[in-house]
């Protein structure tokens, strides 16, 4: 049993010294009083003074029952399993989820935050300074952030930073706050002498769906008993929410100049699974923004509008929308464009979720290099054409009219990094040449996220330029070095699937009626692996073209098992060739921009950035990047990423979590099964629920106390006022108040008697 | 102090008041009309006067025949003794007074134990617009106080009607005695007597009785005035050896108000006058049993005076003094007539 006001109690069981101490003080103090027949008085007394000791010590102890009862009472006894100690000081691990849920506003325009605030804030007033009695803060909003661990006996300034807490983008990391929770209760305990030290871990979070999920996996947070945990009550009902689930421009490096590229953007308009049931209809907006430090629009006229409508069941909506014409705004540098939900006929009652940016890059033409030995002389007709020219002529089919695509001629043995510096893209027609410096380069160069094309030589022999790939990329590749030819061409295969972040995915349309025309001589054998992805293959299976992305790099190598040659295979001669090459380079360089893609609750590594940052800005903010310094990322917007020099390296877009914007409820079974699994190794979880929707704040005041353990107080006060009215009872009757005086005097007593 | 001059003024007073507007005699007879008399002579000589003026039949007639004196008529007197001579001759009515042919000694006996020296009524109370305590200090009014007044009184009746008495108070023995005579002096001796204050002692009767049977010889009358706090085989004892010498008793029990209701409520400890030690108890609780036991006690103490073919009567500190005094004079006048005819 413990005690909620420990102190007071002390005080009360002092007092039942009270009656002792009257009882003994009237026996002392009273001067005797004179009479004369006190042969019958001890003659009476002989008759009774055994029932009437025997009352008056009745009589003392219910006395003594009842102060002890009305202390118990005043102390607030909690009762159940797990007790701690009832003096010692208590500590409270408050864990607020200022995920994107706690935006969701009720119908007082106030957020679950706000309520969680208030909840928070009445746990915090339970607490007693004076008893030691102490508090940490974790804000459970990835990534979690333990603001105030280990616990601290400044209530005040825990209050203040719970004033003060924001709402995050991203979804809650329960794993990372459950974690800080259960360090700062073992800091609490060391801390303090072994079992004098309670500890309740207070979860202040509606337990919407987009805020907790059965993947994560929480860390054990009692320890033999010696934690309780409460939570507020989850959620009853969805709030309702739609949110830009995502935006993603079709070309995100933009050509500017002649041959402009694809202006289209694809927005995904996400809803609640609660309201998903009916048909319901959102207007998107599409906006360009300047990168700047200030969110200055680049003006209406560049705002492009689309409906999007939900069919009944759909979760989410896709639209394509089209960019104005870029070259009107500049021509080179990056964008943003942002998309928003406008309106919708859907209860919408998270807002920061509504927007999502995406960035694009702006460049005048792509340059490519394509490196082949070079050949002199004339070329007077197609039968002459080497692979680079076929490769040039791809690239840019219309030699005297710019198509966005700069072809420059390298040679094998001049693939420096300068040069490299200068290109959006290297297409490699004689990899046998590369020697392994340039195989390095080249590695590096994917590693920024610009695209490779490698095809084999045409010359015949022995292929050993693979392994030197393989080894500067660091990825198994399983090429044959050996030419496979097959007893009959093979054509290539019309129907495969074209997954949407395949490079080929905008050809999707066409690529079954090009492809069925090309023929395949000869080929080298290529196994697919996890980091090879094939994307053309012959009707045989075997890959043609396939993508491999190496390890830690963002850009991709597409890899040719045929040569382009009309020896190896009809590919560079028929109509597939052109929009095959160009698609390979224009998507693949949309990797290479310099704009990097974060989500909120991830933290800024170095892996994110761009290789040089050493600090990321945004308005008078900054915060410093290095290798083990990544800063949280919790709410949506971009940064600047910039090196030592403070020279830009380019933007860090934060995009809020569309997972995390699904309000849909999880009932209070689910959650504590939720947290059971987490518990799995210390047995089922009692968790104490606290204020449930539309409850106040105010009735949490017990939210410290551990386990399902309620104050006694209230029916202690009852047997108190129950034996209070024996005493009174027995006290009459003990002291014959009723019976005494109602006896007759003994002169009415003779008169009775001489009547008889 | 000469009880003649006083009794002189004392009847001219009574009887010009009875010409005026009769006044309420039992008045006399409250204690505070005693106590503001301040002497025993004053006092018994109201109280005497005041239960024969109250009464219709006086205890003068016909105890004797032989003349001895007139006297005032009073107001109760029998006419038939009404002097018609005198009457017609001065206009002034007189009663004629025989002379006693057979005497009746009284000895009375007070109670002087620890136990009477109790009482609860204030003296201020009780003697009206009189002293605020008494010559040794007290302030309460105790049942000593209240025997010596009866028996002054008693005495005073008896030596005005010529008969002889006495006066013995006792404790554990007797600590004052004064012979039985109806000289002048007697008076005085017993007055002087009655002025004793009492011992802590308890009560020793059956030694007191002996003691008292010594030196009577012939047939008396014991008048016992004591609360009879005592055991009462002790008193069986001593009222067998006054029946067996032939003597008549009538006991008089003293008790106080506070005795006999009990009404204590404080819970302060209770200390025995007569050495019974202290006793720490809640008075209200104990009431009923001590009323019971108190009860039981006079009920045998009746009982047991009844048995012997004694009266035994009560009375409290807060009671006047007439039906004590009467019924002493009602049991004289049967035993004279009982001991005329037998």
């Amino acid at each position: 049993m413990s005690f909620l006001n420990p102190i007071l109690l002390g005080a009360g069981l002092a007092a039942v010294a009270i009656p002792i101490l009257i009882h003994i003080l009237m026996r002392r103090r009273r001067k005797p009083m004179k009479f004369a027949a006190m042969r019958f008085l001890i003659e009476a007394y002989k008759k009774q003074r055994r029932r009437m000791q025997l009352e008056q010590l009745i009589l003392l102890a219910l006395r003594c029952l009842l102060i002890a009862l009305a202390a118990l009472a005043i102390g607030r006894p909690l009762l159940g399993e797990g007790a701690l100690g009832g003096a010692g000081p208590r500590t409270v691990v408050l864990v607020l989820d200022n995920s994107l849920t706690s935006r969701v506003a009720t119908a007082d325009g106030s957020t679950e935050l706000d309520r969680s605030k208030a909840v928070a804030a009445t746990v915090l007033d339970s607490l007693d300074v004076g008893r030691g009695d102490r508090a940490a803060l974790i804000l459970a909003g990835g990534p979690a952030d333990p603001v105030v661990t280990p616990a601290s006996t400044d209530l005040a300034a825990v209050g203040r930073l719970i004033t003060n807490a924001q709402p995050t983008d991203s979804r809650a990391n329960w794993p990372e706050a459950i974690a800080a929770a259960t360090a700062a209760v073992e800091g609490a305990t060391t801390q303090d002498d072994a079992g004098a030290t309670r500890a309740t871990v207070v979860l202040l979070s509606g337990f919407r769906s987009g805020s907790i999920t059965d993947a994560d996996s929480l860390a054990a947070l009692a320890q033999d008993g010696a934690v309780s945990l409460s939570a507020i009550t989850p959620a009853g009902a969805a709030a309702g929410n739609a949110w830009i689930q995502l935006v993603e421009p079709v070309r995100r490096v933009q050509i500017t100049g002649p041959g402009a590229s694809v202006r289209q953007v694809r927005v995904v308009v996400g809803r609640d699974e609660g309201s998903s049931a009916a048909a319901a209809t959102a207007t998107v907006t599409l906006r360009l923004r300047e990168p700047g430090e200030t969110e200055t629009p680049t003006g209406d006229a560049r705002v492009t509008r689309a409906r999007v409508s939900f069919e009944p069941g759909d979760r989410v909506a896709a639209v394509t929308l089209a960019l104005p014409r870029l070259d009107e705004i500049r021509r080179d540098g990056a964008l943003l464009v942002e998309a928003a939900v406008e309106s919708t006929d859907l209860q919408n009652t998270i807002t920061a979720d509504d927007t999502q940016l995406a960035a694009i890059e702006l460049k005048r033409e792509l340059r490519v290099g394509v490196v082949a030995r070079a050949r002199f002389g004339r070329r007077v007709g197609v039968n002459d054409f080497e692979p680079a020219d076929w490769v040039r002529a791809a690239l840019r089919p219309t030699p005297e009219l710019s198509a966005g695509i700069e072809p420059v001629d390298l040679d094998p043995a001049s693939l420096d990094a300068p040069r490299l510096a200068q290109l959006d893209a290297v297409v490699v027609l004689r990899p046998d040449l590369v020697n392994a410096g340039s195989w390095a380069r080249l590695a590096t160069f994917v590693r920024a996220g610009k695209p490779l094309i490698i095809a084999p030589p045409a010359a015949k022999g022995a292929n050993t330029w693979p392994d030197a790939l393989a080894e500067a990329i660091d990825t198994d590749l399983a090429v044959a070095r050996d030419i496979t030819e097959p007893p009959a061409p093979e054509r290539l295969a019309t129907e495969f699937t074209i997954e949407d972040s395949s490079p080929l995915a905008l050809l999707q349309g066409e690529l079954p009626a090009l492809a069925g025309a090309v023929r395949v001589f000869q080929r080298l054998d290529l196994d697919s692996s996890e980091s090879v992805r094939p994307l053309l293959v012959t009707e045989t299976g075997s890959p043609i073209a396939a993508q491999i992305t190496p390890p830690s790099s963002r850009g991709t190598i597409t890899l040719f098992t045929t040569a382009i040659d009309p020896t190896w295979s009809e590919l560079a001669a028929k109509p597939l060739f052109v929009p095959l090459m160009q698609e390979l380079v224009r998507s693949g360089v949309g990797a290479s921009t310099s704009a990097r893609a974060a989500t909120a609750g991830d933290r800024a590594s170095t892996t994110l950035l761009p290789p040089r940052t050493t600090e990321i800005v945004r308005g008078q903010r900054s915060q410093r990047v290095a290798p083990g310094v990544t800063p949280p990322l919790r709410t949506a917007g971009w940064w600047r990423a910039v090196d030592e020099e403070s020279r830009d390296q380019g933007l860090l877009l934060v995009r809020h979590d569309p997972q995390a914007s699904e309000t849909a409820p999880n009932d209070r079974d689910l959650v504590t099964a939720w947290l059971t699994g987490a518990e799995a190794q210390t047995g089922p979880v009692a968790v104490r629920w606290l204020a449930a929707e539309g409850e106040p704040a105010e009735n949490t005041q017990a939210a410290v106390d551990t386990n399902d353990r309620t104050p006694w107080d209230m029916p202690l006060l009852a047997l108190a006022l129950a034996v209070g009215l024996a005493e009174l009872i027995l006290a009459r009757y003990a002291s014959h108040a009723l019976k005494g005086t109602s006896a007759t005097p003994i002169q009415d007593r003779a008169r009775e008697a001489a009547r008889a | 102090m000469d009880a003649a001059p006083a009794e002189q003024r004392s009847t001219s007073s009574a009887a010009s008041s009875a010409d005026a507007k009769q006044p309420d005699a039992s008045l006399y007879l409250h204690p505070q009309t005693l106590a503001r008399l301040g002497s025993f002579e004053l006092r018994a000589k109201m109280i005497v006067e005041g239960v024969m003026s109250g009464m219709h039949r006086s205890p003068y007639r016909g105890v004797s025949v032989e003349f001895a004196q007139h006297r005032a008529y009073s107001p109760g007197d029998d006419l038939r003794h009404l002097d018609w001579k005198v009457y017609a001759k001065t206009d002034k009515l007189q009663v004629k007074q025989y002379q006693q042919e057979t005497n009746l000694d009284l000895v009375v006996l007070v109670d002087s134990s620890g136990s009477m020296n109790y009482g609860t009524r204030s003296f201020e109370s009780a003697s009206g617009e009189g002293a605020k305590q008494s010559l040794d200090g007290r302030t309460n009014w105790t049942k000593f106080d209240h025997a010596t007044a009866l028996a002054a009184a008693l005495s005073y009746v008896t030596l005005r009607q010529g008969d002889r008495s006495g006066l013995v108070v006792f404790a554990d023995e007797i600590r004052a005695m004064v012979g039985r005579s109806s000289s002048r002096g007697t008076w005085r001796q017993i007055v002087g007597a009655l002025s004793t204050e009492t011992v802590d002692a308890p009560t020793d009767f059956p030694r007191a009785i002996d003691q008292v049977l010594g030196s009577i010889t012939n047939r008396a009358m014991l008048v016992v005035i004591s609360d009879f706090f005592t055991d009462l085989d002790a008193v069986r004892t001593a009222l067998a050896r006054v029946k067996h010498r032939g003597h008549d008793v009538i006991a008089f029990q003293i008790l106080d108000r506070s005795e006999t209701d009990f009404a204590f409520a404080d819970a302060a400890p209770f200390e025995g006058l007569e050495g019974e030690g202290t006793l720490r108890v809640d008075p209200r609780a104990l009431r009923a049993g001590y009323l019971d036991a108190i009860s039981e006690h006079n009920r045998k103490l009746d009982k047991l005076f009844r048995s012997f073919g004694f009266d035994v009567q009560q009375f409290g500190t807060h009671d006047w003094l007439g039906p004590p005094l009467a019924a002493y004079v009602a049991r004289r006048n049967a035993l004279l007539k009982r001991s005329k005819h037998g």
